[in-house]
């Protein structure tokens, strides 16, 4: 019985068919009007002004240029997730969170197999192999590499300037986080320990987490 | 061999322990702590204890893996004695695991939500869950016989070797006494104690055999390998709101909710089929008492099928022949 009920309201459902698009849309620019959607490209903007495009990650992309040497790049739309928090745009535009979260792990399980090598078992859990990947040491390392530009989010809190209160910290880490869990998806372990050796654990780079940590205190 | 049968003969004999010092070389970057100058035991004294003995032919542990080792994944930093503890092994584990079961289950489900994320990922590797594994499914014991118990049975020393040694928390009351000092930090219930087993004796397997890929092997086999129905994870607030923000966000027509089939709508059980459909595309389907919930259950099949998308090539980044499949964009924020 429902089979056949089921039958005619498709047979129904296919011969009325109601469509009304909106084809005419506006977009304000300029102050505020209520009712009125606002164009994007006007309020969409990073803490430093810079408007949400693919120009900006051009320092991104050229850092991993080198890395990535003549195999193919990370598209461009990847990169721009990478640099975008949860916190802008309340969340509508492709952002890092679960990225950040896969890539902050696989940076917890290098750094303790580094530690390992270089100190044994027992130097996992102390300070220094803590210290490595803190927050603060991770944020560091994005402003050092100046990848600090082109980075997408919202200050809680316009007037507080302390980059450990503001949540600068936290989201530049969020994103170093983000770049590699990035690269694990798109190009696999391999590259991505490559990354991790040549760029974060490398104690001849000046830049390096290594280096950052022991000049933090 | 003479002189393994004399001091298993003698009881009281004390283990003889050697100072090993494999795991910790000097370095310059890492000071080293607590276990510096605690023992190991000898490969002689451990194959003495049957416990250990059998828990490690019942992992089917690799040669590599020393019984050493493994009585020293059993001992937790709380348990008395000068005996190496399992601190580092026990974050060496941990490490490997969260980064494991991470990556699997963002590979099979790419789209999975942060919140069902770490409900699935805990349901792995939580306390409880290592407890069921090392007390239920592994059969490692707790040392729980008194000392003075051992000496009267003349238990030798070694035996206790395999079993998993802790402080535990003391909740005997007895009455006319009571207890002035606060509880220790040092002391920790016994599931937290087999979890601190477990992830040691994953630890230990890199530590033995320094190969990712057997590590990954005895993950896979031996938790992840434990079945999990997602499905019923999810909890949704305003599933009908979510899925129109989700099909804006993807660039989707608007969904419509459509009645398929109804049946008794007089009476007093009638049933409702609805469908939630973006364009021509049908998104999810369901039933209801009333056609308000018939279309939420709707709804909430479109999230799920969409949540719970799982692409065809199985493979995760840590393998070889991994293949990228999609990159989620986030959860929908209402």
């Amino acid at each position: 019985m429902f089979q056949s009920i089921r039958s005619s309201i498709h047979s129904q459902l296919s011969t009325i068919r109601i469509t009304s698009y909106r084809n005419i849309g506006y977009l304000h620019r300029g102050e505020r009007i209520r009712g009125l959607i606002r164009d994007e490209s006007e309020y969409l903007l990073n803490p430093n002004g810079l408007k949400y495009n693919l120009e900006s990650i051009l320092p991104l992309k050229q850092y991993l240029s080198t890395l990535l040497e003549n195999k193919s790049q990370i598209n461009d739309e990847l990169l721009l997730q990478i640099s975008t928090h949860k916190s802008f745009a309340h969340g509508s535009k492709p952002f890092n969170e679960k990225l950040a979260i896969y890539g902050g792990h696989f940076l917890k399980y290098k750094t303790s197999l580094f530690a390992i090598q270089t100190g044994g078992i027992d130097s996992l859990g102390s300070k220094t192999s803590k210290d490595l990947i803190s927050r603060k040491v991770l944020a560091e390392f994005i402003r050092k590499n100046e990848l600090n530009q082109g980075i997408y989010w919202k200050k809680r809190d316009q007037l507080l300037t302390d980059s450990s209160i503001n949540g600068e910290d936290s989201v530049f880490a969020t994103v170093l986080e983000a770049l590699i869990g990035g690269l694990l998806l798109n190009k696999g372990k391999l590259i991505t320990e490559k990354f991790i050796n040549e760029r974060l654990l490398n104690e001849t780079d000046p830049n390096s987490l290594i280096n950052i940590a022991k000049n933090i205190k | 061999m003479q002189s393994i049968i004399k001091s298993s003969s003698s009881s009281s004999s004390s283990v003889t322990f050697i100072r090993i010092r494999q795991f910790s070389t000097s370095s310059t970057l890492f000071n080293n702590l607590s276990n510096s100058n605690k023992t190991i035991v000898s490969e002689e004294d451990a194959s003495k204890s049957a416990p250990l003995v059998a828990l490690h032919k019942r992992l089917n542990l690799p040669n590599d893996y020393k019984l050493g080792t493994l009585t020293r994944a059993l001992t937790c930093r709380s348990s008395r004695g000068n005996l190496a503890n399992n601190y580092g092994l026990n974050i060496l584990g941990k490490n490997f695991l969260s980064y494991y079961v991470n990556e699997y289950l963002l590979s099979k489900y790419p789209r999975l939500p942060l919140p069902v994320l770490n409900t699935a990922v805990s349901s792995y590797i939580s306390t409880e869950s290592l407890h069921n594994v090392g007390k239920y499914s592994w059969g490692i014991e707790i040392d729980e016989t008194p000392i003075l118990n051992k000496i009267l049975n003349e238990e030798p020393k070694e035996y206790s070797l395999g079993k998993l040694r802790f402080l535990p928390i003391n909740q005997i009351e007895e009455t006319g006494i009571t207890k002035l000092t606060s509880k220790s930090k040092d002391e920790i219930n016994s599931s937290s104690a087999y979890a601190l087993g477990v992830r040691s004796i994953i630890g230990g397997l890199y530590i033995s055999t320094q190969s990712e890929d057997l590590t990954k092997k005895f993950i896979y086999d031996h938790i992840i390998s434990r079945k999990l129905d997602l499905s019923k994870m999810f909890e949704f607030e305003q599933p009908t709101r979510e899925l129109s923000r989700l099909c804006k966000r993807e660039g989707l027509t608007k969904p419509i909710a459509k009645l398929l089939v109804e049946n008794g709508r007089l009476s007093d059980k009638p049933i409702y089929v609805v469908g939630v459909f973006s364009g021509e595309e049908k998104l999810g389907e369901s039933y209801g008492s009333s056609l308000n919930e018939a279309k939420i259950r709707a709804s909430v099949n479109a999230l799920k099928n969409w949540y719970l998308y799982k692409p065809l090539n199985n493979s995760v980044p840590s393998d070889k022949d991994y293949k990228p499949s999609i990159i989620d964009h986030g959860i929908v924020i209402v």
